[in-house]
């Protein structure tokens, strides 16, 4: 039952202990996404052998094997295997691609696949902690730059807090019920639900803190724009996409298969910080000009349209928050992903403004870019208009028209920012990062990579295509819960 | 009427929030350390009087022994200095109506005897178990997968830390090697050279 994990930990040890000797980043790097993909074999053989055989989803009472398990488990596979395999290069140039480098990004992978499938507050804390502590560690993994240090120490500190938040709303529980397992829990609560105490709403609130301070949401996103900066480029596409997903798994776990008895302490909470997160994050994107930053309120506000479909707890809300995970995390991912072909070792894209041209020397490169603003912005026909349309229509059919205009209005005031880099790529011109050296211009490849380029390709294609034939995947969603 | 319990239980958690504001309140951080070191010792006494011996033991090994040693290291080996001036604490209107909204909150739970109903009291055993080998017992059975969890937990952060703090040999540092220094011989340090006296000069 533990085989992913297994492979995970194994892996991790042995990138490890040959990293003292290996130096080559892209044979650890090799190593690594290997790994993760007889991981990925391994969890969907375990998955089709055990609904085969009819085994139980719950193994005393601590580990879940489900749908949601199962398809969380993949998605953080399948992301890390992309984010792993386009940062390739990055590292090698940036000069972390040390040993330690890829084993705790296996770590943190291993973390993530521990909380996708917790069934008891104690296996879901330890993962959760486990994937953090590797994580910052990550994030402060250029040691010599100051700004990486600063991220790292915001995000350590903040992170703490977060975690302190959220054992103490787990320990308010307990003393409440005597319960840490999850589906004697749920029951538990589904008999007091009406009559709840204090401190069980106390409780639930600490532990909705906790994970609005994971998943960066408004007013608790105040680190996100920081380690979106400071962190190197890949771990910050890291941060942005498979510990997204990881935190979205906390966020099921928790509110579906703990708390939804007791909806209506958390529902009108997860209103506001949705609402609130949609506002701050594209409004205050408008304003930036660093290319990190505008991402990280991106983020903000693609969490808040998330929150709007899981505000409304129900089995179909949940299916569409996921559908909406995976676009924000495909779009994601095809942005950062041309960002990190981009970076020359003369001219590193910070500012949007370094993007001027790109049109003129990379046009696929431009293209799919294109693709994926389009596509986070909500223009159809793309991926990421299917998923608003989705949260959109199940506010309306549950008489949420309020909450649903104002989501679009912010979306069109979104849009401007989307659609700035597209008017700097397509129709400014190319500035010489120098005037002393003008044949050399911001947007050029850092080598020639094919891979890369080839996944970069897969992502923005994919945009397209989920977004032309949604269906099967908004099929296999709404199969999860 | 007050049983000796009582008694203990209100010294020794008077005396637990005494030296907690304490910890905040002295100017001098050694002192705050020691204050710290006061309040687990306290905490570990409310927690005996639980019957949980062995946390209570665990509590005084790991955080008094070890933790709080170290912590007070660090700080004496760091320069002492006189920060905490009450002037330059601008955030205090806020913090204290942070302070005062919490402490309502927390009378309101009171008034509404939440948590002083469900007061926790051990239960009496009669088992022929000690708290420690129940700890023991559960642990290495029913919660043995979030216990090999810390301890990969405990991998990464050392991982980490070693990552963090190592830079790599210095080009520059200086060092011995044993295996060339036994290696030598007389050839290659001493160098014979043939230096006429001043006499047979003249």
């Amino acid at each position: 039952m533990w085989i992913p994990e297994g492979i995970v930990l194994l892996a991790a040890i042995i990138i490890l202990l040959t990293g003292l000797r290996l130096k080559n980043a892209k044979l650890l790097a090799g190593l690594a996404r290997f790994s993760l993909l007889l991981t990925m074999l391994a969890t969907i053989l375990i998955k089709t052998y055990s609904w085969k055989h009819h085994l139980d989803t719950l193994i005393s009472e601590l580990w879940f094997m489900d749908h949601i398990a199962f398809v969380m488990k993949l998605t953080i596979e399948i992301t890390a295997w992309f984010v792993l395999g386009l940062g390739v290069h990055y590292t090698q140039h940036e000069d972390i691609g040390s040993g330690e480098y890829y084993a705790l990004t296996l770590f943190a992978v291993l973390g993530m696949l521990i909380v996708a499938s917790a069934a008891h507050f104690m296996v879901l804390f330890v993962g959760l902690e486990l994937f953090s502590l590797a994580i910052y560690a990550l994030v402060a993994s250029q040691c010599h730059i100051s700004i990486g240090i600063e991220a790292a120490i915001k995000y350590f500190v903040t992170g703490a807090l977060a975690s302190g938040l959220l054992l103490y709303g787990i320990s308010l529980i307990y003393g409440a019920t005597g319960q840490l397992a999850f589906v004697p829990l749920m029951q538990d609560l589904g008999v007091i639900a009406n009559g709840h105490s204090l401190l069980i709403s106390f409780g639930v609130i600490c532990i909705l803190v906790g994970v609005a301070f994971k998943l960066g949401v408004a007013p608790f996103h105040m680190w996100v724009p920081d380690i979106y900066e400071g962190a190197p480029l890949s771990v910050m596409l890291w941060i942005a996409t498979t510990a997204k997903i990881a935190a979205f798994a906390i966020l099921v776990r928790l509110l579906w298969n703990v708390l939804a008895p007791l909806g209506s302490i958390w529902q009108p909470l997860v209103q506001f910080l949705a609402l609130l997160s949609i506002l701050v994050g594209n409004t205050a994107a408008i304003a930036q000009s660093n290319f990190q930053r505008m991402l990280a309120y991106s983020s903000i506000a693609h969490m808040g349209y998330l929150l709007l479909a899981v505000q409304l707890n129900t089995e179909s809300a949940w299916s569409v928050a996921l559908f909406y995970m995976l676009s924000y995390v495909i779009g994601t991912l095809t942005a950062v992903a041309v960002i990190l072909l981009l970076q020359h070792k003369h001219a590193h894209i910070k500012q949007i403004n370094d993007l001027c041209g790109l049109h003129q020397r990379h046009p696929w490169l431009a293209f799919i870019l294109l693709l994926a603003m389009f596509s986070l912005a909500g223009v159809p026909p793309l991926l990421g208009f299917m998923a608003k349309w989705q949260i959109v229509q199940m506010l309306i059919e549950q008489q949420q028209i309020g909450y649903a205009i104002t989501a679009m209005l912010l979306t069109i005031v979104g849009a401007y920012y989307y659609l700035r880099i597209i008017k700097v790529i397509y129709f400014d011109d190319l500035q010489p990062l120098d005037p002393a050296k003008p044949n050399i211009y911001p947007p050029a490849l850092l080598a020639v990579q094919p891979t890369a380029s080839i996944m970069a390709a897969l992502c923005g294609g994919s945009l397209l295509f989920l977004g032309i034939f949604p269906a099967q995947l908004l099929q296999f969603c709404l199969q999860v819960f | 009427m007050i049983s000796l319990l009582d008694c203990f239980f209100y010294s020794i958690s008077s005396m637990l929030v005494a030296s907690s504001l304490a910890v905040i309140l002295v100017r001098h951080p050694v002192r705050a350390a020691l204050f710290l070191v006061l309040s687990f010792v306290m905490a570990a006494m409310l927690w005996m009087l639980l019957e949980a011996e062995f946390l209570s033991l665990v509590l005084i090994f790991v955080y008094v022994g070890a933790i709080m040693t170290l912590f007070l290291f660090v700080i004496m080996m760091l320069p002492a200095e006189e920060s905490l001036s009450w002037k330059k604490w601008r955030g205090f209107p806020f913090a204290l109506l942070l302070f005062a909204l919490l402490l309502s909150l927390l009378f309101y739970m009171l008034k509404h005897s939440l948590l002083l109903g469900a007061s926790a009291s051990p239960a009496d055993t009669t088992s022929t178990y000690t708290n420690t080998q129940a700890i023991g017992h559960i642990l290495y059975t029913q919660y043995a997968l979030p216990f090999e969890m810390i301890g990969i937990l405990l991998l990464v952060a050392m991982v980490a830390a070693i990552m963090l703090t190592f830079r790599g040999r210095r080009v520059d540092a200086k060092g011995q090697c044993i295996n060339k220094q036994v290696r030598a011989s007389k050839q290659d340090q001493l160098k014979l050279v043939n230096i006429p006296s001043e006499g047979e000069k003249g």
